[in-house]
């Protein structure tokens, strides 16, 4: 059985085509029947009439019970072949409601459609038809308990923040050393240098020309040692 | 630790920043080592450290007067220890008198 047989009608059932003439009610026809699901197969109507099948289908309302259609593999025609293959009976659809214009022109999103008339007015007008005042205070009384409770809830989470950073504030000046007491140190001034400094009084401090005026301190006890 | 002064060595009387920068550039320094802004005395100035041979040496650069460079040198033995808080509290107590 050949695989590419009755590809067209499994596609969008419009397989078979009209006598000479018909084919522009053909492709109107074609649109109409796949406007929900596909797109027509683009250039069906730039098939020669050598392509067309010779016999003729009345255009009704039924099915047609034709037995021949065009295959379209896209393999290379066969000489001494019309191009045609037969075709097993239609099989039985359940028949497809029609689709109106609105239909057709809806987008798969489901946004506001065209047509779709937008809310105009005031929000209390709109809804004072539908919405007994007794509802309306208890949802407001609602909308403030919440209010109370989130304000609530983040007054305990900010206590908690500021719990967590003075603890972790007071580990960590617990865990840092001591810092160094200066209040015994020597103070050494130098005004052609133009600075003093403090310095630990074990500390010695020798003055150096040259090239380069320094101050050298010897190197100091370590705090804690 | 040495307090050092070089003199005239900042004519153009250049921020401690563009000074530094102007050095690199100066000495063609490709891959400087690692400096950070920082504050010494109350004025603005360059931190840099260098691992050596002899260990870790931190050296502190600002202006002073006009054309002068006052520079403060520090060497550790240990390369990964940072600045002793011995020298980072003589350092604080540091102050200018012109």
């Amino acid at each position: 059985m050949d695989p590419y047989r009755n590809v067209l009608d499994e596609r969008n059932g419009c397989s078979r085509f009209p006598g000479p003439g018909n084919i522009d009610e053909f492709i109107l026809e074609a649109y109409s029947l796949t406007a929900d699901t596909e797109r027509p197969i683009a250039g069906i109507a730039k098939m020669s009439r050598k392509m067309r099948p010779t016999r003729n289908i009345a255009r009704s309302t039924s099915r047609p019970q034709s037995t021949w259609s065009i295959s379209v593999t896209g393999r290379a025609p066969v000489a001494g072949r019309s191009g045609l293959v037969p075709e097993n009976p239609p099989r039985l659809r359940p028949p497809r409601a029609p689709l109106r214009v609105h239909q057709l022109l809806r987008g798969p999103r489901p946004a506001a459609q065209a047509g779709d008339v937008q809310a105009l007015g005031s929000r209390g007008r709109r809804c004072a038809g539908r919405a007994p005042v007794a509802r309306r205070q208890a949802s407001a009384r609602a909308a403030l308990v919440d209010a109370a409770e989130r304000r609530r809830e983040l007054v305990t989470r900010l206590i908690a923040v500021l719990t967590l950073n003075l603890l972790t504030a007071t580990v960590t000046a617990a865990q840092s050393p001591p810092a160094a007491d200066t209040s015994s140190w020597k103070s050494f001034r130098d005004p052609t240098l133009g600075f003093e400094v403090k310095h630990p009084p074990t500390s010695g401090v020798r003055r150096t020309q040259g090239t380069l005026e320094s101050v050298r301190l010897g190197e100091p006890l370590k705090v804690g040692k | 630790m040495q307090f050092i002064v070089q003199r005239d060595i900042n004519p153009g009387s250049l921020s401690i920043d563009r000074w530094y920068a102007d050095q690199l550039k100066r000495f063609k320094v490709e891959s400087p080592p690692p400096s950070t802004s920082t504050v010494l005395g109350g004025r603005p100035a360059i931190r840099r450290e260098m691992i050596g041979r002899f260990g870790k040496s931190f050296d502190f650069y600002t202006t002073l007067h006009r054309s002068d460079i006052f520079q403060v040198a520090i060497g550790q033995t240990s390369p990964q220890e940072p600045l002793d808080r011995t020298y980072d509290a003589i350092l604080s107590t540091l102050r200018f008198v012109e």
